[in-house]
């Protein structure tokens, strides 16, 4: 079983990805937006990250360009339901082009999030 | 055989079996006891019964004893036996396959051959019979068959004379094969010292062939020349396989390098290709709102002018009804005069009697005049006053709704604002991404841009040896032409010294070599473009 942080402004979604990731044996943290997720990165030491891509004060973009400069075999999985003009299609795209292990298009299933990890750790 | 002896005649076992018996003779004249002293009843047969007993305990310790004894000397001799024969082998072993030996040892090792061969027949002749004899005494033991031991032990006499004498015979045969060996050695060393002389000779003889510089020296002179630049093209040969491996890996590595670098910036195109709807989408929202902006600021700014126009329009028509108001007043007083006129006419048509009747029906008729003129004019009165009402609210009512409408619209500015600050929130965002995006693959881009400039730079490298082996090849020619020509000219006879002037070209080489990093131990600390 893995350490995972969970990076998403969204409280609820938060809150259910740390149940369901927690019902399934991992360790797991999570932040409320780019800053304290990195904050977090730096003493949680996660095997993989889970971080929303539009956010607050950092967002998911900046996250994954920062955790990958410093190692580029960091496993993120990039998640994003878009906004408005912005969609979802549109910043997964931009973060597997940054590098990331694996996307998710919200709303995922339990099966899509436990697949994407089970991937994102090989 | 020996072990099998061991076997056959187990400590453990025998005296077990021996226990056994006696322990079965001793029930047996318990019984007889009983049975006696049940008979007689006489306790005679108790004493006979304790003596029975103390002659079976003695005949079961001598019998014992003497087994251990016998055996123990039989597995003496045996070792012994063994002992000697190994002894024999490798001390022939010794002697025939010593790489030292200067003497031819085939006679040597033949009459060794045969007398170990008898004496090995002999020997497994004497130890089968021990064995056969082993098994009887064994036996005999067993049986406690005393006459058929001493007939055992006495057969067991001769053969272990016939040992002795076996033994006896190798030891003759060794002393005979170390006086042949002695003898051989003495030869050869007589034979040594009567070469040591001719051998002498032939030292000196080749010393002074040494100081003459004949064609001798040449050949030996060619000779290292040759070797020198076997050598030189052994280390040619070895930089000749570093640039192939380096240079096979470094196109395997150039390959690999632009595929990742297409394959890079495909996904690149691709992904700024993907973007540009989005951005077309989103300029389409900002104009749309901005147009909206526009055209509510229009309405705003005609608002004040359209104001003024209708209250400009207002008093113009204020201003028209009010003079038709005097019209009317003015219609009003003429009927009123026209009535007072046609009062005083019918006055003067009574008085003027029938005469007066004419004037009369005119001065009447004139009076209806005037009271219509008065109507009619109270009935303008009141159109133009019902018109100017009417006017007055219509223009007040069309300009509320203008302005309610145009009110309506400039409280959808709010929303238009809003819409706009998330169409720039979201654009701003977008680029961001697009921005941060396109960077980090730039940074990659670059990278991998730099290994192929750096894998292209490697065959500046190649070349760089190439010419150092083309150079070394050059002087190398050049010492080799002018040893064969001087070879030629002096007919052997050689002034210079083409050895040390080619171990010249070698060391150069190896220096210039030396003096350069080779690829396959290349220090990655070491800028990637110091050549360029």
């Amino acid at each position: 079983m893995a350490k995972i942080l969970v990076i998403d402004d969204e409280e609820q979604l938060r809150d259910l990805l740390k149940q369901m990731l927690t019902r399934d044996g991992h360790e797991v943290q999570t932040a409320y937006d780019g800053v304290e997720g990195i904050r977090c990165f730096n003493n949680f030491h996660p095997d993989i990250v889970i971080t929303d891509i539009i956010m607050p004060n950092k967002d998911g973009i900046e996250v994954i360009t920062e955790l990958l400069c410093r190692d580029s075999k960091i496993a993120i999985i990039a998640i994003s339901g878009g906004r408005r003009a912005i969609t979802a299609e549109f910043n997964l795209e931009s973060a597997e082009l940054l590098g990331v292990k694996g996307i998710l298009s919200k709303p995922f299933t339990r099966e899509q999030l436990r697949e994407t990890i089970q991937l994102a750790l090989v | 055989m020996i072990n099998k002896f061991k076997n056959s005649i187990g400590y453990t076992s025998e005296i077990g079996r021996i226990l056994l018996i006696s322990n079965g003779v001793l029930l047996m004249l318990m019984v007889i006891a009983v049975f006696l002293s049940f008979q007689t009843s006489n306790y005679l047969n108790v004493v006979f019964l304790g003596l029975a007993l103390v002659i079976m305990s003695t005949s079961q310790w001598f019998l014992l004893s003497f087994r251990l004894t016998v055996i123990k000397y039989f597995e003496e001799k045996i070792d012994v036996t063994h002992d000697k024969l190994n002894h024999i082998f490798q001390c022939i072993a010794v002697q025939i396959e010593s790489p030292d030996s200067v003497v031819n040892p085939s006679s040597l090792a033949k009459e060794v051959e045969i007398f170990t061969r008898e004496l090995s027949k002999s020997l497994t002749e004497c130890s089968i019979t021990l064995t056969n004899q082993m098994q009887a005494l064994s036996i005999a033991l067993d049986n406690q068959e005393n006459e058929r031991l001493q007939k055992i032990q006495d057969d067991l006499l001769p053969l272990i004379k016939n040992l002795s004498d076996a033994m006896t015979a190798y030891f003759n045969i060794s002393d005979r094969i170390d006086e042949t060996l002695r003898k051989q050695v003495t030869e050869m060393q007589a034979m040594i010292l009567r070469l040591e002389p001719e051998v002498l000779d032939l030292s000196n003889r080749l010393a002074s062939m040494q100081e003459l510089p004949l064609f001798p020296v040449s050949l030996r002179q060619l000779d290292q020349v040759v070797a020198i630049n076997l050598e030189l093209d052994k280390n040619i040969y070895e930089q000749f396989q570093v640039i192939e491996y380096d240079t096979n890996n470094n196109a395997l590595d150039l390959v690999s390098s632009m595929e990742t670098l297409n394959h890079s910036a495909n996904n690149l195109v691709n992904y700024i290709t993907s973007t540009i709807t989005t951005v077309s989408d989103m300029n389409g929202g900002v104009n749309d709102s901005v147009d909206f902006i526009v055209r509510i600021g229009h309405v705003i700014q005609e608002i004040p002018q359209k104001i003024r126009s209708d209250i400009s329009q207002l008093q113009g028509a204020t201003g028209v009804i009010e003079g038709l108001g005097y019209l009317v007043d003015s219609i009003k007083e003429i009927s009123f005069q026209t009535d007072i006129l046609a009062v005083n006419a019918a006055i003067q048509a009574a008085h003027a009697g029938d005469k007066g009747l004419g004037f009369k029906i005119v001065a009447d008729e004139v009076r209806k005049l005037a009271v219509n003129s008065n109507h009619a004019a109270e009935m303008i009165e009141t159109g133009l006053n019902d018109a100017r009402k009417t006017i007055q609210e219509g223009l007040k009512f069309k300009f509320l709704e203008e302005v309610m409408v145009e009110m309506d619209e400039a409280a959808n500015v709010l929303e238009s604002v809003q819409k706009l600050e998330q169409n720039h929130l979201d654009m701003q965002q977008y680029y961001k991404t697009l921005f941060m995006v396109i960077n980090q693959n730039n940074i990659k881009l670059s990278q991998d841009i730099s290994e192929i400039l750096g894998g292209i730079q490697y065959q500046d490298i190649v070349r760089q040896r190439i010419e150092r082996m083309k150079y070394t090849m050059h002087s190398r020619n050049e010492l080799l032409e002018r040893f064969i020509q001087e070879l030629s000219n002096t007919r052997g006879l050689l002034t210079d010294d083409f050895v040390s002037q080619m171990n010249n070209v070698l060391s150069d080489y190896l220096d210039m070599e030396a003096a350069h990093s080779n690829s396959m131990h290349v220090d990655e600390n070491l800028p990637q473009f110091e050549l360029f």
